[in-house]
């Protein structure tokens, strides 16, 4: 399908970029810090433990070294210990991402989902009350900060009309479904456990609106600007005075090129909603990776912090290369190119 | 591209959001300036006898733990935001322009290390990448405002290296070089003036941004610390009394969204009014 | 002979951000059946644009039509809704483009968008309508229509 050059050159560009991210936190984590052993153990640590973490970063030895120690570490999974809880962040961030994962899979679709939605109702009815609507609409979603939308929609949904929960993933008398993906609502629903689906659904849609509501503001723009132009684009003329119905056009013919770069802004979503995730975790208590680096950050649990950092990072490289390599699958001009 | 005080009256007559969104900014800044006249009591005056009262005539946003009167730290705090807001807009514009004029005009292994360095900035999601830093330089509204200041440059840096690479081959730019003028004075003289237009946009967008990120900072313990009447702080505070005594996080939220609207209306209210082309 | 087309006192005007610019004044013009009318003017003179009222497809829509009227075949055309405009465009009032490079949707395949054509307005299964497209497709000679159909217009 693509050529061997083309997947050659995005593993090489992914390992350059994987480099990169590695040396900047490296970077942040050893050499900002005016003293990173003091950072990696902590303000209570004993005095010996901060020489043997002196002596094991090697301070002293050429930064080259230093990095080299960093990345073989990396490799084998070693992301430090936390300050807060003397265990491996490794092992804590994984326990933890299942939730940030459910999290915000769910936002993103409904972010997506309902965006294209409303950028289409916008576009096609152009200055009528709908476009007029979800501009402002957008506009709020743009300019509200996550912390506040989530702490209102908690006094409105869960204090003045109770009909939300307030924090967890499903109710405390319920166990969790047996673990698959760690996705309450897929592995629920694969062991036919409805009272978690509906639970773990009832608890997760608080969290994920506030956290979608932004990105959703920002895809509808989008979709309207980018729907608009291809309206106003030759083809959609030709394709009307050949008699095709105006709904085909619509739904078949602009929407599926406004659509494009569409992907691309959803690859970029994600990153902001893995760093929205700290904050709505937070508020709705949501036991995610989230939660986790807020709880470090209260505890200046360094090791933590950039434990997290990486991950996060390294998540949002992929995703976007897959989003990349996506587009170029359904550009039709890129891909022409690279077969 | 001058433009007559009388031309820009007529053109917010004519486009209701802009007007609105300038006089949101206006507002905002004319409390900031105002504060300490309009305020009735001061910042950081406790009154522990009258903590957590629901709004009233006294206190019109009601009071926050320590009693302290909700309405005056909110006008304080838009004092905060609008000074971060401002500083991290101008330093990064300056600092990003100045990489990204270089990288546009001088092109070659230059442009390709200024543009490595800007990707690798661009590899993190801006929020986790404020929060490493911060976390690396010490917590506090400073460092914060650094940190975004960093995560916000490589905008600039694209911004104006395109627009450099798009006007250096434009006929006025290549008559002077011809007449021998020096690189520098290229770029001063003929092609930031035309590239006024989008940056003036994405600095009034930025503002708004800015101050979003660096509230989030403060909210998750990271930005200014308490006592500051910064808006953000005031809400990680708020969050634990928030079921009951909603006006204490109610209120400094409203006015980050009042702030950040207002300025996003004008970033797009310039854009609309300058650059009709970018128009719908 | 009877006219196919008749165009009678055809003004178009088109509402920007300056106001209502008007665009044909009092256009009147007939094409008898069997003939062929042939209309001659410098850019900007409207002829793209009287060619678009004929078939609704002005910026604007109807209301852009401000005066006059279309009679095709004896309807008045300046008075179909969008509907019933739908069964006249592609079946009895065909349009070329100037710009054969833009015209085609470069997502969809050109056998794609020519056997959709095809169905909208005949009753034909779609193998069918792939056949009739490849069919088209030698008759105004191009080389190897089953290959051209499975490509985008790009």
């Amino acid at each position: 399908m693509f050529s061997l050059r083309f997947v050659m050159r995005n593993i090489l560009h992914l390992f350059i970029v994987f480099l990169g991210v590695s040396v900047f936190t490296f970077f942040i984590s050893h050499v900002i810090p005016g003293d990173p052993a003091r950072m990696l153990v902590g303000p209570h640590a004993s005095q010996e433990a901060l020489e043997a973490t002196r002596a094991q970063l090697g301070l002293n030895k050429p930064i080259i070294v230093q990095y080299e120690k960093y990345i073989v570490d990396l490799v084998h999974g070693d992301l430090g210990t936390s300050i807060r809880t003397q265990r491996p962040v490794a092992s804590e961030l994984a326990k933890c991402f299942p939730a940030t994962l459910e999290l915000t899979m769910v936002s993103m679709i409904m972010a997506v989902v309902f965006g294209i939605i409303l950028g289409v109702a916008a576009a096609v009815n152009r200055n009528k009350w709908i476009d007029h609507a979800s501009r402002v609409f957008s506009l709020i979603g743009v300019s509200t900060p996550l912390f506040w939308s989530g702490v209102i929609a908690l006094i409105v949904f869960y204090k003045v009309i109770p009909i939300f929960p307030a924090s967890g993933r499903i109710d405390t008398f319920l166990s969790p479904p047996h673990e698959v993906t760690g996705l309450y609502i897929f592995d629920g629903l694969i062991a036919g456990n409805f009272a978690v689906v509906i639970s773990a659904i009832h608890h997760i849609i608080l969290p994920a609106v506030c956290l979608a509501y932004v990105q959703l503001a920002i895809v509808a723009r989008q979709v309207r600007s980018s729907m608009i132009d291809v309206l106003e684009q030759d083809y959609i003329r030709t394709a009307k005075s050949c008699g095709i119905s105006q709904k085909t056009i619509i739904y078949k013919y602009a929407l599926k090129n406004a659509l494009l770069p569409t992907i691309t802004v959803t690859g970029l979503t994600v990153g902001e909603l893995l760093g929205g995730a700290i904050i709505t975790e937070t508020i709705f208590a949501w036991p995610g990776m989230g939660k986790y680096v807020m709880d470090s950050i209260a505890f200046l649990d360094f090791p933590a912090i950039m434990g997290f950092t990486l991950v996060v990072s390294l998540s949002y490289v992929l995703i976007n290369m897959a989003v990349d390599i996506l587009y170029s699958f359904l550009n039709p001009q890129i891909r022409e190119v690279e077969k | 591209m001058i433009i007559s005080p009388k031309k820009i009256m007529g053109i917010l007559e004519q486009n209701t959001l802009t007007l609105i969104g300038t006089i949101m900014v206006a507002f905002i800044i004319f409390i900031g300036v105002t504060a300490p006249l309009i305020c009735p009591y001061d910042p950081n005056l406790m009154n522990i006898p009258a903590r957590l009262q629901a709004p009233s005539l006294a206190h019109f946003f009601g009071t926050d733990e320590m009693g302290r009167d909700v309405f005056t730290r909110v006008i304080y705090g838009a004092r905060i935001s609008i000074t971060v807001g401002l500083s991290i807009v101008v330093i990064a514009a300056g600092i990003g322009c100045f990489f990204g004029s270089i990288s546009g005009y001088a092109g070659g292994k230059i442009d390709r290390v200024i543009m490595a360095a800007t990707d690798m900035v661009l590899s993190f999601p801006s929020m986790v990448l404020a929060l490493a830093l911060t976390a690396a330089m010490g917590p506090g509204l400073f460092n914060t405002m650094l940190a975004v200041c960093i995560v916000r440059i490589p905008l600039y840096v694209r911004l104006m290296r395109g627009q450099v690479l798009a006007l250096k081959e434009m006929q006025y730019v290549r008559a002077a070089r011809t007449f021998g003028e020096r690189p520098a004075k290229i770029v001063l003289r003929h092609i930031i003036p035309n590239c006024l237009t989008p940056l003036l946009v994405q600095m009034t967008l930025g503002i708004g941004d800015a101050i979003l990120i660096a509230s989030s900072m403060s909210f998750i313990g990271l930005g200014a610390q308490p006592p500051t009447p910064e808006w953000g702080a005031m809400i990680a505070t708020a969050r634990i009394y928030a079921i009951d005594q909603w006006w204490y996080a109610a209120f400094p939220g409203l006015f980050i969204l009042i702030t950040v609207m207002g300025f996003n209306l004008l970033g797009d209210g310039i854009r609309d009014i300058l650059d009709p082309r970018s128009k719908d | 002979m009877e006219n196919i087309l008749s165009i009678k006192n055809l003004s178009v005007s088109l509402s920007g951000k300056r106001g209502i610019v008007p665009i044909l004044q009092n256009i009147s013009l007939e094409v008898e059946q069997g003939h062929i009318l042939g209309i001659v003017g410098e850019s900007g003179s409207g002829k793209s644009m009287t060619a678009f009222a004929i078939n609704q497809l002005l910026p604007g829509g109807r209301k852009s039509i401000v005066d006059g009227s279309i009679s095709f075949c004896g309807e008045d055309l300046t008075e179909k809704t969008e509907k019933e405009m739908t069964k006249f465009r592609g079946k009895e009032i065909a349009m070329i483009f100037q710009e054969p490079m833009t015209c085609l949707n470069p997502v969809f395949t050109i056998g794609r968008q020519m056997k959709d054509v095809i169905m909208t307005h005949q009753k034909k299964s779609s193998k069918e309508a792939e056949k009739q497209a490849e069919e088209m497709l030698e008759k105004v000679h191009i080389r190897n229509p089953n290959r051209v159909k499975e490509r985008n217009s790009i």
